[in-house]
């Protein structure tokens, strides 16, 4: 009889029974698994993340992670005594993973430094391209339009219970760029990380609903309407491209000297995003380097960044109201995003000649491409020779440094 | 107090941006600085862009290369030179663009 109570103990089922709320937990990240390999919502991320969860949730297991109180202590139990240690100055890497386990070794040494997301805007800027941008640099405005739901929600979270520092982190999901909501709650409330990145994940997962949602309320039939190409015709753009790679080259240095001067705080961000985009457009000298940031790298990345933050949504650390407020709060950021971007579309077009598709506004997020192939499926539905792809790719991408920027304005007041 | 020294003094101090009023003026200050910001873009863009054309004209053309006489027959330089671009993309430099045919 005795075995057989060694083997129950052994097992979780005992401390499932006693605490359900860890199957609450078990089945969340068994919906976020669906989400992504059936759904196919961001499987790159939500798959590493909910996988995360999972082994967060088990107990016994000892991989959620710890989070450090105010002070930078965290308590555990070290040979049955429960031990409370500095965690930033009294414990070494080795000790962390020995008494906490590997996955805090990975949550201290990668996330909590501040590590992965810069690495991973590194990788986004070898993706992407400015070219678009630099065709249409005016429609790169937007991109500032669409930032709007970051403030917006500041200002109502800060009267919803959360603290400006909870409330900023909070905020920037309606930047829509998981590595900057990410790098921006580590810097201004860690305790929020797992829950905020989630939810700002989830959403950019679920951009295909939610700007046809938005842009279903707030624009007309005949604003959608807007031929950007006949609008080219009567009012052309006489910017001749003599030497696009030159200029290709030439764009992420000097952006990245602009912001490091104005926004010291987001350069971070904007300079690896740079550094990633100058190596691929440098060509075939710097290839070697543009591959393993793009792949190496970059998967690598995903892979800690996606597990870590999975196991930070512990039992403790998410099912509270707190968490509920944020998811809410993040869909609330992340609408008000793609209404200002319309907006600012809205008014340019009372003013200006040549008329914008509002569906340009709606793409000065940082999801990219996926805003931007969403904006020209809608566009495609109301005049199947509208093609907006490429002007949305210009506010899209825009939206990505307007998001960092953003985060370098909150971090830099709040942090 | 005006705008100006509460936006500084604010600044000096983190504390200072608490409440609605603190919250309404980072919005102010963030919505401002992001215009801003992408306005220098736009504006650097373009000064870039007549830099570039005045003193580094020459456009590397990779599509003659690639693309046969007769594939600039069938479709425009500029097409051709995409897609001799997206094959030696896709091929990792191996692959090469003998003809474009219109279909």
């Amino acid at each position: 009889m005795d075995i057989l109570e060694n083997i129950y103990g052994m097992t979780a089922i005992g401390k499932l029974i006693a605490d359900p709320s860890y199957i609450v937990m078990i089945a969340l990240g068994f919906v976020l698994l669906y989400l992504g390999i059936k759904k196919q919502f961001e499987p790159l991320l939500l798959v590493p993340i909910a996988f995360g969860v999972l082994l967060a949730n088990f107990p016994g297991g000892g991989l959620g992670v710890i989070a450090a109180d105010g002070e930078g202590c965290v308590e555990y139990l070290k040979n049955g005594v429960m031990v409370r240690q500095n965690i930033y100055e009294d414990m070494t890497i080795p000790e962390i993973a020995h008494d906490l386990g590997i996955m805090n070794m990975l949550y201290y040494a990668l996330i909590k430094s501040g590590l992965l997301p810069p690495i991973i805007f590194m990788g986004v800027g070898a993706l992407t391209d400015f070219g678009p941008m630099l065709r249409n640099l005016k429609l790169a405005i937007f991109g500032a339009g669409a930032q709007f739901g970051i403030f917006a929600v500041l200002i109502v979270a800060s009267q919803c219970g959360f603290d400006m520092k909870e409330a900023g982190s909070l905020a920037i999901i309606g930047g829509a760029d998981g590595p900057t909501a990410i790098f921006t709650t580590l810097k201004l409330a860690p305790h929020m990380l797992g829950p905020i990145a989630i939810a700002a994940y989830s959403y950019m997962a679920l951009v295909p609903v939610i700007i046809p949602l938005v842009v279903k309320l707030t624009c007309s039939k005949e604003e959608l309407s807007i031929n950007m190409k006949e609008q080219d015709k009567l009012y052309p753009n006489k910017t001749e491209f003599k030497n696009m790679q030159a200029l290709k080259i030439l764009f992420p240095i000097v952006v990245t000297t602009i912001v490091a001067i104005i926004v010291p705080d987001a350069v971070s961000l904007i300079g690896m995003l740079m550094f990633g985009n100058l190596i691929k457009e440098i060509g075939n000298s710097t290839s070697r380097l543009f591959q393993t940031a793009s792949n190496g790298i970059m998967n690598t990345a995903t892979i800690f960044l996606g597990l870590c933050v999975g196991a930070t949504m512990t039992v403790d650390a998410f099912l509270n109201l707190k968490t509920i407020g944020i998811v809410a709060g993040g869909f609330c950021a992340f609408g008000l995003s793609i209404f200002g971007g319309i907006c600012l579309a809205k008014v340019y077009n009372l003013f200006a000649k040549k008329k914008i598709n509002p569906l340009i506004g709606a793409t000065g997020l940082s999801a990219v491409p996926m805003a931007s192939r969403v904006a020209n499926d809608i566009a495609l539905k109301y005049d199947p020779k509208n093609h907006v792809l490429n002007y949305c790719m210009s506010s899209n991408v825009a939206g990505v440094i307007g998001s960092a920027v953003a985060a370098g304005i909150l971090i830099s007041f709040l942090g | 107090m005006n705008s100006l020294s509460i936006l500084a003094s604010a600044a000096a101090n983190s504390e200072g941006f608490e409440g609605l009023s603190g919250a309404l003026l980072l919005m102010a200050i963030g919505m401002f600085t992001v215009f801003i910001v992408l306005l220098l873009v736009i504006y650097v863009g373009k000064c870039l862009i007549l830099f570039v054309n005045k003193f580094v004209p020459e456009e590397v053309k990779e599509a003659p290369k690639t693309a046969s006489f007769a594939s600039v027959q069938a479709v425009d330089a500029v097409t051709a030179d995409i897609i001799a671009k997206a094959v030696n993309t896709l091929t990792g430099g191996k692959g090469k663009v003998e003809s474009i045919k219109k279909i």
